[in-house]
């Protein structure tokens, strides 16, 4: 169990709050974060793999202040940062290996082994002579995922991995990552929906360095329940709709709008109530499309 | 990993040897065994090591991405950076080594070195001053440019003030030689082995000289001066790495 109290992150040179007062729980199983470009994802996940420090507030491990147990926690941590550069020079086994020594595995035949297993699990096998500077942005993600494996850890903490993968690397890399998190706390962050869609339960939603929303995903879609509705009709309509009910998106085919809006009660008469998809919810809680 | 880390920087070998074949070469011009007009060989040696050590540290330093996993699965960003500059040091002062061991002082004609103003002494041991006066130099170097990198970051802005004091001082270094500048300047000379060791005059030819005179401690003050600066550097840097915050942009 992580506990995230009150988080706040400045950057040295920076002017605003990269994290303003986060406070979020992460019970076991894969918790999904989710927010635009700059909402604070990458730096919330560098606090908690201990590869920076907050300006202000606590994060308890099982209990603990992670301050306290920093040295524990990366013993039972898998982390993998968003940039995909690992060490280009070097082929996969080699760069699994050197890892597996910065892990203390120091027996040879042990590292081997266990290497071998890990390249089966993500799916590399074949590519163990390339260098990982020749790899594609999936078969780099599969690395990096190994590379997290590495020492059976307890918590993974994996940073946009679907990014700019294909949609067949996608779903790959997101079955793997439901494959592996058996008994594990995957913390996982993306700004693509769908990836929440097939894998996680709880989510949390990040805009601006604060929570919009933190729970059940089942509950984020059902508050909609009741309130939403679409509606076909003018580019007049939609402005209509932009003040008076959160939009959360618009169509045009043909020259017909088509609006999904949430609203107590629909605000034109010819509005249907509709089915809230994930999406929807996502939009409306960060308040409705912006252009 | 410090074995790997070897291996992978065993290029330094015969690059650095290239460098300092080349510069020696164009000093004298001749190679390395023919004596060059003065002792400027170690001036060329200290300072195509000091340039050449700084440019394979910006290449081979830590990226941000390796001390981020480092730092989760157990190293602290000191001791990648030890891993990865250990090696590059020890190669670089290998050739450096053989470059004295082959080198050959021959007294010079002193026809051939008229504009030289100081008088030149060159002990019989000079190979062990040689060799301190290198290592002093190339800590130096090296020092200042992880201390600058750490500061800002950054591994090519810091190769800057390295160059500048080369270019500065290797000026100086031949105005002090030629007269032109004042000889207590050398006292602030990064490469002072070039007019050589003054404390190793004997007494009857100093006394006939000045300039000797002067001469006599300066380069054991020079060289304790060099070395307390830059483990003055050095002990700053391994506080900010020790610190491990820096990692943030560290090598970006
Ligand atoms: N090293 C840094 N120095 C200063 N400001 C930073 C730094 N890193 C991030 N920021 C700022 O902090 C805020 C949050 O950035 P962060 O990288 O955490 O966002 P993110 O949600 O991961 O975005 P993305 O989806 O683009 O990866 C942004 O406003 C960003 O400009
Ligand atoms: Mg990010």
């Amino acid at each position: 169990m992580i506990e995230i109290k009150n988080l706040t992150k400045v950057y040295p040179r920076g002017k605003k709050k990269a994290l303003d007062g986060v406070n979020i729980a992460i019970p076991n199983g894969i918790f999904g974060l989710i927010g635009r470009n700059g909402a604070g994802k990458t730096t919330l996940m560098r606090i908690v793999a201990t590869v920076m420090d907050q300006t202000d507030g606590v994060i308890f491990i099982d209990g603990v202040d992670l301050k306290k147990c920093k040295s524990d926690f990366r013993k039972s941590l898998g982390y993998l940062p968003q940039s995909t550069k690992l060490m280009p020079r070097l082929n996969i086994v080699e760069f699994l290996d050197y890892i597996c020594v910065m892990r203390g595995i120091k027996d040879k035949a042990k590292r081997r082994e266990l290497i071998a297993s890990i390249i089966e699990t993500v799916g590399l096998v074949g590519e163990e002579k390339k260098q990982l500077g020749k790899y594609s942005g999936g078969m780099l993600r599969r690395a990096g995922i190994a590379q997290a494996m590495i020492g059976d850890p307890k918590t993974l903490i994996i940073d946009e991995p679907t990014t700019g993968l294909d949609p067949e690397e996608r779903i790959y890399f997101l079955n793997l990552l439901s494959r592996i998190a058996q008994d594990r706390t995957i913390i996982f962050s993306t700004h693509i929906i769908s990836d929440i869609e097939l894998l996680c339960k709880n989510i949390c939603i990040l805009e601006l360095g604060q929570v919009k929303y933190l729970g059940d995903k089942e509950n984020f879609i059902n508050v909609l329940e009741g309130r939403m509705f679409e509606h076909e009709g003018t580019s007049d309509d939609e402005a209509k709709l932009r003040q008076s009910a959160v939009v959360t998106s618009v169509s045009y085919v043909e020259g017909v709008a088509h609006i999904k809006y949430v609203a107590d009660a629909p605000v034109l008469e010819t509005s249907r109530p509709t089915e809230p998809s994930l999406e929807d919810a996502y939009i409306n809680a960060l308040g409705g499309v912006k252009r | 990993m410090l074995k790997k880390s070897f291996k992978s920087s065993l290029y330094v070998i015969p690059a650095a040897l290239a460098v300092i074949l080349f510069s020696t070469y164009l000093w004298s011009p001749s190679w390395l065994i023919a004596p060059p007009p003065y002792t400027g060989f170690v001036f060329q040696l200290e300072s195509a090591l000091a340039v050449l050590l700084i440019a394979f540290y910006s290449f081979i330093l830590t990226n941000k991405y390796e001390i981020e996993l480092g730092l989760v699965n157990g190293y602290g960003t000191l001791k990648l950076a030890l891993i990865k500059a250990l090696p590059v040091f020890v190669c670089s002062a290998a050739v450096t080594l053989a470059a004295i061991l082959a080198y050959r002082y021959e007294p010079f004609d002193t026809g051939a070195i008229s504009n030289i103003r100081i008088p030149i002494y060159v002990p019989d041991d000079y190979r062990i001053y040689m060799l301190i006066s290198a290592f002093v130099t190339v800590i130096f170097f090296s020092s200042l440019y992880f201390l600058i990198r750490v500061i800002l970051r950054n591994c090519f802005l810091p190769i800057i003030p390295d160059l500048l004091i080369v270019t500065v001082f290797g000026g100086l270094n031949e105005k002090i030689l030629k007269g032109i500048a004042d000889i207590r300047m050398c006292l602030l000379d990064p490469f002072i082995t070039s007019y050589f060791v003054g404390n190793a005059v004997p007494n009857e030819i100093a006394n006939k000289y000045p300039e000797m005179n002067l001469l006599r401690n300066a380069w054991t003050f020079n060289r304790l001066f060099f070395l307390t600066l830059s483990v003055a550097f050095l002990a700053a840097t391994i506080v900010l790495l020790r610190r491990e915050k820096l990692h943030r942009g560290f090598g970006e």
